[in-house]
This record gives C-alpha cells, sequence and structure tokens, in this order.
C-alpha cells in the first residue's frame, strides 16, 4: 500500500488539477481575508474566524477528490494497479490518504493568509492555546471525514461528472442547512414568565413554561444528530467552548470508519469492466 | 438552427439528469420555504435553481464533447453559431424547467398556507419575477459558455459551482453595501470628549458614495443574483432596468462564446 500511497502523492504533487486546486484556494482566502478586514477593521477573536473559516476547503478537497480520482476510473488506469497485484483494499486505502493529506494541504493553504493576518496584524485571539489546539483537531477530523466520503463516492461511482455532481450538491445543501439546523437548536427550551400583581407594581410569582417553538424529542435528537455528524456542523462547532467538543473527534471517527468500511467493501465487489 | 434545437430538446426531455435536477430543486425549496418563509421560497428558489442549473448544463452539454456528438452536428453542416445558439436555448429551457419546479412548492405552499412574498419599496411582485427570470438567463449564458469552451463535465461542474458560489457571496456583500444608509441616528465613542455622543444623526461610514457606488451599482446590476437580490431588498430604485442589464449581460457572453467557440479546437 505504501508504494500505491507514494505513486499517488507523486501523481498530485504534478497533477494540474491539485495545483489549480491550491493556487485558487490560496488565492480566495486572500480575497476574503481582505474583505473581512476591509468590512470589520475591528475585528476581535481572530483564532475564531480561523475556525470557522474551515468549512471553504471542504469544497475544495471534494473538487480535488473528485477530479483526482475520477482520472483512474476514465483512464483506465485502476485495472493497472490491479494488474500489477495489488488488492482493491489497498487501493481504497491508498486514495483515502491521498485524499486526506490533499484535503490538509488545501485546508494549509486556505488558512495561510487569515492566520498571518490574525498573528502578525490583528493579534486579538479569544480561545486559550489549548482551546484552540482543540479547535483544529475537531477542524482536521472533520476534514478527513468528509474526505472519506469523497474517497467512497469517488471510488464506486465510474462516472466522474455525475460523482462529482453528486458530491459539490450534496456539500452544497449540508454547507446551507447547518446555520438554519444551529438556529433550531438553539431555540429555549422553555421561557419564563413573571406574573404581575392587580396594579402592575410588583412581580408576584415567576414559572418557566415550554417553548412551543422549540425543537424537543425525536426531531430533535435527529437535529442534533445531524449537527454533530457532518463536517460542516463539526466545525461550526469548534470554536463553542459551551459544549463538550471532545465528543465531535469520535463523531468524525464515526463517519470516517463506516464510509471507509462500508466503501471499502463495496469496491471490493465492484465490476470494474 | 430550428432542426438542432429540436434535437437538444428530445434529448433534453429523454435526460433523466434533469428530472434529476428539477426533482432536487422541488425538495431544496421546499426545505428552504419551511425553515424560512414564502419570500424566501421565491427568491431563494431562484438562487437554488440557479446553482442546479449551473450543475445540470454542465452535465448536459458536456456530453456532446464525451460522446464526441459535437463533431455530427457539425458534419451534417450546422454552423458553430448554431450549434452554439440551440445548445444555449437548451440550457435555458432546462433552467426554466427547474426553476418551475422549485416555483411549484413555492405555489402550493402559497396556496395551502394562504400566504403571499412580501414586497419592498416600488416593488411590484410581477417585476421581481421579471427581474429572476432575466438573471436565470444571464446566469445560464456564463453556464453554456463554460460547457462549451471546456471540454472536461467534471471540470465544468466545479467550476460552474465555484464561480456561482463566489458570485453569490459577491452580490451579497454589494447588495449590503448598497443598502447602507447615507447617515444613521445614534452616538458614538468620542475620544476627545472621552465620553459617548447625544445621540444624533451623523454620516454613515459604511455609506459608498460618487464614482465607487454607480461601479458597484452597476457590477450588482450585471451579476445574475445581484437583480435577485435586490428584488429582495429595500434598495430597489433601479429595478426595471435590471432586467436590461441580466439581458445585456446574456447577450454579451453569448457574443463571446460563439467568438471563442468558432476558433476552438474541437478534437
Amino acid at each position: 500500500m505504501i508504494k500505491l500511497l507514494l505513486a499517488n502523492l507523486c501523481r498530485m504533487k504534478r497533477s494540474r488539477i491539485f495545483i489549480t486546486c491550491l493556487c485558487v484556494t490560496f488565492t480566495l482566502s486572500a480575497i476574503f481575508t481582505y474583505i473581512l478586514i476591509k468590512i470589520s477593521p475591528t475585528l476581535a477573536g481572530w483564532d475564531k474566524i480561523i475556525l470557522a473559516m474551515t468549512a471553504a476547503p471542504i469544497f475544495a478537497s471534494a473538487a480535488f477528490s473528485m477530479l483526482f480520482f475520477g482520472e483512474d476510473y476514465s483512464d483506465k488506469t485502476i485495472r493497472n494497479k490491479l494488474i500489477i497485484g495489488r488488492s482493491r483494499t489497498e487501493i481504497y486505502f491508498a486514495n483515502l490518504f491521498t485524499a486526506i493529506i490533499g484535503g490538509l494541504i488545501l485546508t494549509f493553504a486556505w488558512e495561510l493568509p487569515p492566520a498571518v493576518v490574525g498573528i502578525f496584524v490583528i493579534k486579538d485571539f479569544a480561545l486559550s492555546a489549548e482551546s484552540f489546539a482543540l479547535g483544529i483537531l475537531v477542524c482536521v477530523c472533520a476534514i478527513a471525514s468528509a474526505c472519506s466520503i469523497f474517497t467512497l463516492a469517488s471510488m464506486l461511482i465510474v462516472k466522474r461528472s455525475s460523482a462529482t455532481a453528486v458530491v459539490i450538491a450534496l456539500m452544497a445543501g449540508a454547507f446551507a442547512v447547518t446555520p438554519t439546523i444551529k438556529n433550531k437548536l438553539a431555540v429555549p427550551q422553555t421561557f419564563e414568565i413573571s406574573e404581575c400583581n392587580a396594579d402592575g407594581t410588583a412581580v408576584e410569582r415567576v414559572f418557566e413554561e415550554p417553548n412551543p417553538d422549540a425543537v424537543t424529542g425525536f426531531p430533535r435528537a435527529a437535529l442534533e444528530a445531524a449537527y454533530d455528524l457532518q463536517p460542516f456542523g463539526q466545525i461550526k462547532q469548534a470554536d463553542d467552548e459551551t459544549r463538550d467538543r471532545a465528543v465531535l473527534p469520535l463523531c468524525s471517527l464515526g463517519v470516517f470508519t463506516i464510509s471507509t468500511a462500508a466503501g471499502a467493501a463495496i469496491f471490493r465487489r465492484k465490476d470494474l469492466k | 438552427m430550428i432542426k438542432i434545437l429540436r434535437a437538444n430538446l428530445s434529448r433534453l426531455w429523454k435526460t433523466k439528469a434533469l428530472w434529476i435536477c428539477a426533482a432536487g430543486a422541488f425538495v431544496v425549496n421546499f426545505i428552504n420555504i419551511v425553515t424560512q418563509n414564502i419570500s424566501g421560497g421565491v427568491y431563494g428558489g431562484f438562487v437554488i435553481s440557479i446553482f442546479i442549473s449551473g450543475i445540470f448544463t454542465a452535465l448536459f452539454l458536456g456530453t456532446d464533447y464525451s460522446d464526441g456528438t459535437i463533431r455530427n452536428k457539425f458534419t451534417v453542416g450546422a454552423s458553430r453559431a448554431q450549434v452554439y445558439f440551440a445548445n444555449l436555448s437548451a440550457s435555458a429551457v432546462a433552467a426554466f424547467v427547474i426553476a418551475g419546479a422549485a416555483q411549484l412548492v413555492t405555489a402550493l405552499y402559497a396556496l395551502f398556507a394562504k400566504k403571499s412574498p412580501n414586497t419592498y419599496g416600488n416593488v411590484n411582485f410581477e417585476m421581481s419575477i421579471v427581474v429572476c427570470v432575466a438573471a436565470m438567463l444571464a446566469a445560464c449564458s456564463f453556464f453554456t459558455l463554460m460547457s462549451m469552451l471546456i471540454a472536461n463535465k467534471a471540470s465544468v461542474i466545479v467550476w460552474a459551482a465555484l464561480i456561482t458560489t463566489d458570485v453569490l457571496f459577491l452580490s451579497q456583500y454589494l447588495t449590503s453595501r448598497l443598502d447602507e444608509e447615507e447617515t444613521v441616528y445614534g452616538s458614538y465613542y468620542d475620544e476627545s470628549l472621552g465620553d459617548y455622543t447625544e445621540m444624533h444623526e451623523y454620516p454613515n461610514e459604511r455609506y459608498v458614495s460618487g464614482t465607487k457606488r454607480v461601479l458597484m451599482n452597476a457590477a450588482d446590476n450585471i451579476l445574475p443574483f445581484g437583480g435577485i437580490l435586490k428584488a429582495n431588498s429595500a434598495n430597489t430604485a433601479d429595478i426595471a432596468f435590471i432586467p436590461l442589464y441580466s439581458l445585456g449581460t446574456a447577450a454579451a457572453v453569448s457574443v463571446i462564446g460563439v467568438f471563442v467557440f468558432r476558433k476552438k479546437d474541437i478534437k
């Protein structure tokens, strides 16, 4: 598998797709950082912004993975790997690790401009070093779990264009729906009612009433699971110190394990024609 | 050109991807309405449709390259301009089918929930729909240009999604800057006084004026999403001209597309 991984990395280094993704990611990040400073010159808590911005390179990783691994099918080079005696599992895992390495490099390229601006210009940080490190860990795990999904799609859908369309549409949908899920979950379960005396001069009693707008029961559990399991939800919570963020890497690990196991199992039975 | 357009439309109705995309637009706009409101359904529905039609146009027109059928069209005597405009028309029809599916949800919701979308300032609902339809045409011309000039379907999908998202963010930024009031009412911290000033009206620092405003306004009108966002915002002084901007954009992009496509080496 090491040889396959090295071959993949060697191809990635020279790949026009990867270099284009890298350049576009870095340029867009630089423009975005510039606009962000222009809009709000007094931005505080730059470390939180760096963590929140990690959502964007997921799209770059998706584009890279789908285009890069799709070439194996379109050029039929995937059969060469099998002919020289590599097992399907080895091919799958070599591609998975390549996708993760590519995804992390793209994330680094995306984070470089805001990090430089944050460290040398803004110099305003809201999180402690440990908390920031945990946030970074959450983001890295979220990217790894996203890459496992991209690898699954690119290895199981032969048509590169269809695979790309499906993944881009799913990622855009997940990205768009995440703030809505966050807002739904943020609605308080109860609200406080103060009852005044007859002339309205003093509060007689204060009691709590269930909030009819709050999501409860099974729908809440489903929304929480969707929020914790999908990469954009995890990244949105990466800087949230009010919750137990140590759970999030475990959620990523769960998604990673299930998608990889399912992908590798189906790929072993796939007719490669 | 009519024969090629007919052939394109005939292929369009049989393409499974069109109906999958239309179903996708229907479902996504349903979620959009449930989580937002009916106005979000109308304008958000058009934004969703533009995003999905970008992906569909790349898939549909890219097949001509991947199957090599684009050469058959030249073999039977069609000119490159005819092929380009027939493809543009087919992609516009597909975009309206997708937008129709998205707006079907809005219509059903409006019917059953007895709600109507909000309109602002001098914008009436019919005018805002004209603005959105013209914006879709402008977007279609961009997608057709990309699909006709880049032979790799998957790359076109990625570029279409990337450019659509970036243009959406840019339009949001431009619209929000143009929506800023010239003056604001409030107080601010005066360092010379060492205290907050009394409540009064003072110039808004974020207000854009002069040539910069004219340029930003023109850019916002030219970009497809600018029109849609303006139709749903309070800054609507030039709303009647926005469809003209969109149609002008569509015409300019198509002329550039035909010009470059005529010189393209089709292997």
